[in-house]
């Protein structure tokens, strides 16, 4: 998964900017509760994009953190 | 005096005794400002904390004035300030966990102290340089935040508290608990500040929303669409926020907002990498949702509520002026704590980096105590420097304050050079941090756009090429060097690793 998270990132990043290239997605038409396309997809993909970094946090990102310091911290509380 | 000024005047002396009773009394700690490391990165700072601070540090007063304005101007292709809030939370969970160690386990204080580290340990030119570039953009960023709150005060009080004492009042209170609590204190009264500036704009936008013009959110967006539809749809190249701009803001913005010395800082402040993780997996969320989405719907709502202002960067101001004056005063508050925790994060930032970077290379043997006492004098002469270009005010300035983050985004490549790309070398870095920033400067100076792209876009590039070519004609760090820095996470990773198997 780490070597797939810039690729995820930039599959996101390419979505943000593709209603500038694909004349289909810069439309305000479907609406959503009257709200246009272009305002509720960026939203949802903003969206999917937090789960992202949640999940990358969870699963990808290490702490770097040393067990025996944390040990040690929690053991001083 | 009419019954507004005298409320307004009451709210400014209530926020103000709020933060200094935060920053004096519950940030404060004696024992962690008596060496030189807590008073610049405090005693190791919690998720909550760093949480708020890091978001009030990163958004300043351009979230309620430019951000807003810009929805309003040129519509939703200004999505792009939500959107790259993401990059920044890529590089932090990348990047963050491994400062974080590093510094913990070598003492680095400033950004450019890990750059050495790993570069030139017994060098001073890149040091010097990262340095400097750091200090010509720091300062800049600061004197335009003292402006913002300065005019925001005159604002509040209808001119009846003159710009300059503005400024002086800003510098003051800053000034204040700064001196004494340097990052702890700061970082405390950063996150009131935080949670302030985030609820006062959601009231804003429920107050928008709930005028019988707009009826809702539906609303909004139908009346938008009425008046122009064209700011609901992404513009083309004729015009000025097209997709050129749209990346190079992506990228320019995004990564000055993660290498920025002051948010940099940060990441060697937290109580362990864990939070560092932890805190770009969820910041963010607060940053797109919590307050870009606000910003949008406040830049949307003005628009749709016909509100006329001469400067777009008013409108927020503006639309309260219109339909709620007495919130406007806490609006003007809002952008006072906004500007304000950008403007004490700045400041210890820039005090470590002269202090560290220029004070302690000078004289390695300083004390600990009296490089802490150097720093405090370095936090009053900076916020006064700050004021005095506040009320000069010269073009020169602007430009600076207009490419600080550009100017900060060029730290990626030597950062690249260290974790990613061993084939760097320390001339690669220097030569190329210098071409970013000269080019940078260079083409705003000259108003050029070369291909439609921005400056620091083109600095960002130029930067790439030089550290890549410069890289690959002279030598690399030594091997063993490479391996001697990269000990502690070595270590750690293993170790991390052998006790998530246990």
């Amino acid at each position: 998964m780490k070597k797939f998270a810039p690729w995820l990132f930039t599959v996101y990043f390419l979505l943000c900017i593709s209603p500038y290239f694909i004349s289909s997605l810069n439309s305000i038409t479907p609406k959503l509760f009257h709200i246009p396309f272009t305002v509720w997809s960026v939203l949802l993909l903003v969206v999917m994009g937090c789960f992202l970094m949640y999940y990358l946090s969870k699963n990808v990102w290490e702490s770097y953190d040393d067990p025996e310091e944390v040990q040690q911290s929690g053991e001083e509380k | 005096m009419n019954a507004h000024l005298i409320f307004s005047i009451l709210v400014l002396i209530a926020y103000t005794a709020f933060s200094l009773f935060v920053g004096m009394g519950v940030g404060y700690s004696k024992e962690t400002v008596s060496t030189a490391r807590g008073y610049f990165l405090g005693g190791g700072t919690g998720y909550f904390i760093l949480f708020f601070t890091t978001a009030a540090t990163w958004f300043s007063t351009w979230i309620y004035m430019g951000a807003p304005g810009s929805f309003y101007k040129h519509g939703i292709g200004w999505v792009a300030g939500m959107t790259w809030q993401l990059l920044i939370m890529m590089l932090m969970g990348n990047f963050g966990p491994k400062f974080w160690r590093l510094s913990h386990d070598n003492g680095y204080i400033t950004p450019a102290d890990l750059m050495q580290g790993y570069y030139d340990k017994d060098g001073k030119t890149l040091r010097i340089s990262v340095a400097v570039g750091q200090i010509i953009f720091c300062i800049p960023t600061m004197m335009a935040q003292v402006s913002g709150v300065g005019l925001a005060i005159a604002t509040l009080t209808g001119g009846a508290i003159p710009f300059w004492v503005g400024c002086v009042y800003a510098a003051g209170v800053v000034g204040i608990y700064v001196y004494f609590g340097g990052f702890k204190s700061q970082a405390w009264v950063d996150t009131m500040q935080g949670i302030m500036f985030t609820v006062i704009l959601w009231i804003s936008v429920v107050i928008m929303l709930v005028q019988p013009e707009l009826g809702g959110i539906s609303g909004l967006f139908i009346r938008i669409e009425q008046l122009n539809a064209k700011l609901l749809t992404y513009l083309p190249t004729s015009e000025y926020w097209n997709w050129k701009n749209y990346i190079g803001f992506f990228l320019v913005q995004a990564m000055g907002g993660f290498f920025a010395p002051y948010v940099w800082q940060r990441m060697y402040a937290a109580k362990s990498g864990g939070t560092v993780r932890k805190m770009a997996g969820t910041l963010g969320a607060f940053y797109c949702l919590a307050i870009m989405l606000p910003v949008m719907l406040v830049g949307f709502g003005g628009f749709a509520l016909g509100v006329e202002t001469a400067n777009a960067d008013n409108i927020l101001v503006a639309t309260m002026n219109d339909y709620a004056p007495i919130w406007g005063i806490f609006v003007v508050t809002g952008i006072l704590a906004a500007g304000m925790s950008t403007i004490s994060s700045i400041v210890v930032a820039s005090s470590s980096i002269i202090s560290i970077d220029f004070i302690k290379t000078a004289n390695p043997d300083i004390s600990t105590t009296k490089l802490r006492d150097i720093a405090r004098w370095c936090v009053l002469g900076m916020l006064f420097i700050s004021v005095m270009a506040s009320l000069v005010g010269t073009s020169g300035i602007v430009v600076l304050i207009n490419t600080a983050l550009a100017g900060f985004t060029q730290a990626f490549w030597p950062i690249f050079g260290i974790f990613v790309w061993k084939r760097a070398t320390k001339e690669g870095a220097t030569l190329g941090w210098i071409t970013g920033i000269v080019i940078t400067l260079a083409l705003t100076l000259t108003g050029q756009s070369i291909l439609g792209f921005i400056p620091g876009f083109w600095g960002f590039v130029f930067n790439g090429a030089v550290f890549f070519i410069v890289s690959l004609l002279t030598k690399p760090v030594d091997k063993a060097r490479q391996e001697e820095f990269m000990k502690p996470l070595t270590r750690c990773s293993v170790m991390g690793k052998v006790s998530v198997t246990k």
